[in-house]
């Protein structure tokens, strides 16, 4: 159905994006790319649907269907490839979900009631029916707005749909809903090229598994060899992607027992005693303008010194709502100096260099400048930002310009951190390296994140407090938030479900061995 | 706004910004900055109020004493003296006048940025004959700008929770870490807008091609009648404004126009 032959991206710059990348997806095929940030695979999305060369240089080819792609008038494009980019709040156009599926029809010339009809069956497609054709886009959740975009590439009647981490901002259910679509147009025909790092949302969803390291095809697989064990497994581990289902998928086929489990209840601090809290949050309450029933609803919130503490819940229910109070309102809600990472880092990388970046804080704080470059490398090492000091932040990936900004966030000393969604775009490996260089650093201050990894939250938090409709639906030990998981209407991941059925409480998975 | 033919609140805002650049009276430009504020209270959705309220005061406070301190055109009036510092009354005036033009046209253009979706600011500015590329921009622009305001706010809070308040310094490493803190936004920005480039490009836009579409625009009577009041009144204001420029240089006089005169002299 598409097919890329020798493609090759050279930035202005002289950086080779991708170095002879060829790939293949068959009709009714789903291929999940994988690899560490920074390897190409959102280049080789926009090449695949030809929008990347405009500033670079491009040579191969692509062929959609067997014609070349390049032959193929840019508004008659729509009606072979689909895109989805990250941050689909971006990438809408329309004040409601009506135009925004008709906007690829539009461009293409087609008839009006042509464009009616087809705009019906996306928003049945997309599940948006309660909503309506009239709903405005801006009041939708993180997950309609997936699916609203995604029904929007496929709307004039591609063939070939490309997403780029569709996944990082969904919680569980949307990722459910989205996967569902996606392996249905593959059914019906339809081809997938799907770049994501969650792996455990994508392994049982692909039927091949294509790994870009340094723009180049590092392994090219079908899903199904990816079992506990494997070369393939261990291929992925070389290139930082690491794969928790995989544990579940291997003792299905053939149960085994788990050895060397890491429980992460052995590293959490005492918590308590006499020591002031340092952030205080009772009864919090609070509506957005227009909104018709609170985003946040009685909240209460203690955090002390050493805890790590995650925050979990689907999308729109209230998450980043309570960092916002917890960052803007002074009036409910009490801290000590807290630094937010917002899930944008954009927003708060402001300095000429990285190098600068993390400093900023150090240097702020009074401290030398040899004690600050010792601090500074050995954290850009553990953030594997090290060979990236004298480049500017915001020329990094997205990946890269995060863990700067949780690493300069932390380099300025504050009481609290806060991260909002600090896994969003990140391969697991990192992620593991963000939180290790934090948690070995905590001492007396306190860690508050949002995520929608349950794993990563289960693991890595000592505490866990579940958000549902605004309200706290669960406030404790990782351990006991499992059986609460359903309450805020999340679904407990498979490995989780494995340990549990074996009288173990969650552990890292990736510091399980099968035996 | 939503509901509106997106032409109308395009050529409200036309009409707005020659009235404001027709008009030199300060009661006058406080009613169209008035006409601005009431349309961005009016677009209400996600509008922090209070910071809105509190940078229009500062602007308009800051430039009506910057001007009255260092206004130096003649003849001036002393209004205000504190020993050596004199606060001119032509100063004050003539930053009031530019400080609510500014008012003015930015409330004004903030409430069509918020209220009309960006597809069908475009669609109103391709029938209003508005070249493609140019169309394009001004809907991608005027789109960010909400955006652009808060996250401006996210950045200056993000700064001061990672060290010493800003004011805490010499005054030209006060005005550096200023001017740094436009690079996250300006970065976000050209982020946001490459994304919206390439998913429009990815949907086969074509800014030189006219676009079809399937709610083609129509104005309700109202609208026309709206749109028709407004350019017609706008284009007499202007006139107006015309003639007695042209009778204060001595261009053109015409006895029986004299109440037009007197009320230019006092409205305009």
């Amino acid at each position: 159905m598409i097919e890329a032959v020798g493609l090759r991206y050279t930035y202005p710059d002289g950086t080779v994006g991708l170095d002879g990348v060829d790939l293949r997806v068959a009709a009714g095929s789903i291929v999940w790319v994988a690899g560490p940030s920074g390897g190409g695979k959102s280049t080789l999305v926009r090449l695949l649907c030809g929008i990347a060369g405009e500033n670079g240089v491009v040579e191969g080819h692509v062929h959609v269907a067997g014609r070349p792609l390049r032959g193929i008038p840019r508004a008659g494009r729509p009606e072979h490839v689909g895109l989805v980019q990250q941050e689909p709040a971006d990438q809408v156009v329309a004040g409601t979900i009506a135009d925004e599926l008709a906007f690829a029809l539009e461009s293409s010339g087609w008839a009006p009631d042509r464009v009616a009809a087809r705009v019906a069956e996306a928003i049945g497609w997309a599940g948006l029916v309660v909503e309506g054709g009239g709903h405005p886009t801006w009041a939708l959740s993180g997950g309609q707005v997936q699916r609203l975009v995604t029904a929007a590439a496929l709307a004039a009647g591609a063939r070939v749909l490309l997403l780029d981490e569709p996944f990082a901002q969904l919680d569980t259910d949307a990722i459910v809903a989205l996967s569902e679509r996606v392996r249905a147009f593959a059914a019906d025909g339809g081809a997938v090229v799907l770049v994501e790092h969650r792996a455990e949302a994508c392994l049982p969803l692909a039927d091949r598994v294509v790994v870009l390291a340094e723009g180049r095809v590092a392994l090219d697989a079908p899903s199904s060899a990816f079992v506990a064990g494997s070369a393939e497994v261990a291929a992925l581990r070389r290139v930082g992607v690491h794969l928790p289902g995989v544990l579940s998928l291997a003792d299905r086929a053939a149960p085994r027992p788990l050895s060397a489990c890491r429980l992460a209840a052995a590293a959490r601090p005492p918590v308590g005693g006499e020591v002031p809290p340092l952030l205080v949050a009772r009864a919090l309450t609070w509506s957005w303008p227009g909104a018709t029933r609170p985003a946040l609803d009685g909240v209460r919130l203690v955090v002390g010194p050493g805890e790590r503490v995650a925050v979990l819940g689907r999308n729109g229910a209230g998450k980043s709502t309570l960092l916002d109070r917890i960052a803007n309102d002074r009036a409910a809600v009490r801290t000590g100096r807290l630094v937010v990472v917002p899930q944008d880092p954009d927003l708060v990388l402001f300095r000429r260099t990285v190098y600068d970046e993390l400093a900023y804080g150090l240097l702020e704080a009074g401290w030398s400048r040899d004690r600050v470059h010792a601090r500074v490398m050995g954290l850009a090492g553990l953030l594997g930002v090290g060979g990236k000091l004298e480049a500017p932040p915001h020329a990094l990936s997205r990946g890269q310009r995060l863990r700067v900004a949780v690493g300069a966030a932390w380099a300025s000393r504050p009481e609290l951190l806060v991260l909002d969604e600090p896994t969003a775009g990140q391969d697991a490996a990192h992620v593991a390296a963000m939180f290790d260089a934090i948690t070995d650093d905590l001492g007396a201050s306190a860690l508050l994140f949002t995520t929608h990894d349950i794993g990563l939250a289960l693991v890595r938090a000592t505490r866990v407090v579940l958000l549902a409709g605004g309200r706290v639906v669960y406030d404790g030990p990782p351990a006991g938030a499992t059986a609460k998981l359903g309450a805020a209407g999340l679904g407990v991941p498979e490995w989780v479900a494995l340990c549990a059925s074996r009288g173990l409480p969650p552990c890292d998975p990736d510091a399980v061995e099968v035996s | 706004m939503v509901a509106l033919d997106p032409r109308v609140p395009l050529v409200l805002l036309g009409c707005l910004g020659c009235l404001v650049l027709a008009v030199d009276q300060t009661a006058s430009l406080a009613g169209l900055a008035g006409v601005g504020v009431v349309a961005l209270a009016g677009a209400g959705r996600g509008v922090p109020w209070l910071r809105v309220a509190a940078a229009l005061a500062a602007l308009v406070w800051s430039t009506a004493l910057s001007q009255g301190l260092f206004y130096g055109d003649l003849p001036r009036v002393v209004w205000v003296q504190l020993g050596p510092i004199v606060l001119w009354r032509e100063g004050v005036v003539h930053g009031l006048e530019q400080s609510l033009r500014f008012v003015a046209l930015t409330t004004a253009g903030a409430a069509v940025a918020v209220r009309v979706p960006p597809d069908r600011l475009l669609l109103g500015l391709r029938a209003l004959r508005v070249p493609g590329p140019l169309a394009l921009m001004v809907a991608a622009a005027l789109r960010f700008v909400p955006q652009v305001v808060r996250e401006l706010w996210w950045v200056r809070a993000s700064r001061a929770s990672r060290g010493r308040a800003a004011w805490r310094r010499w005054p030209h490493q006060w005005l550096l870490l200023e001017l740094e803190l436009l690079v996250p936004v300006v970065a976000r920005s050209w982020r946001r807008a490459a994304a919206l480039a390439e998913s429009l490009d990815s949907r086969g836009y074509d800014p030189d091609v006219a676009r079809a579409s399937w709610r083609p625009l129509r104005m309700r009577p109202g609208e026309v009648a709206l749109v028709v009041g407004a350019v017609a009144g706008t284009a007499v204001v202007c006139g107006v404004r015309a003639l007695f420029w042209a009778y204060g240089q001595d261009l053109f006089y015409a006895a029986p126009l004299r109440p037009l005169y007197a009320w230019a002299r006092a409205w305009l």
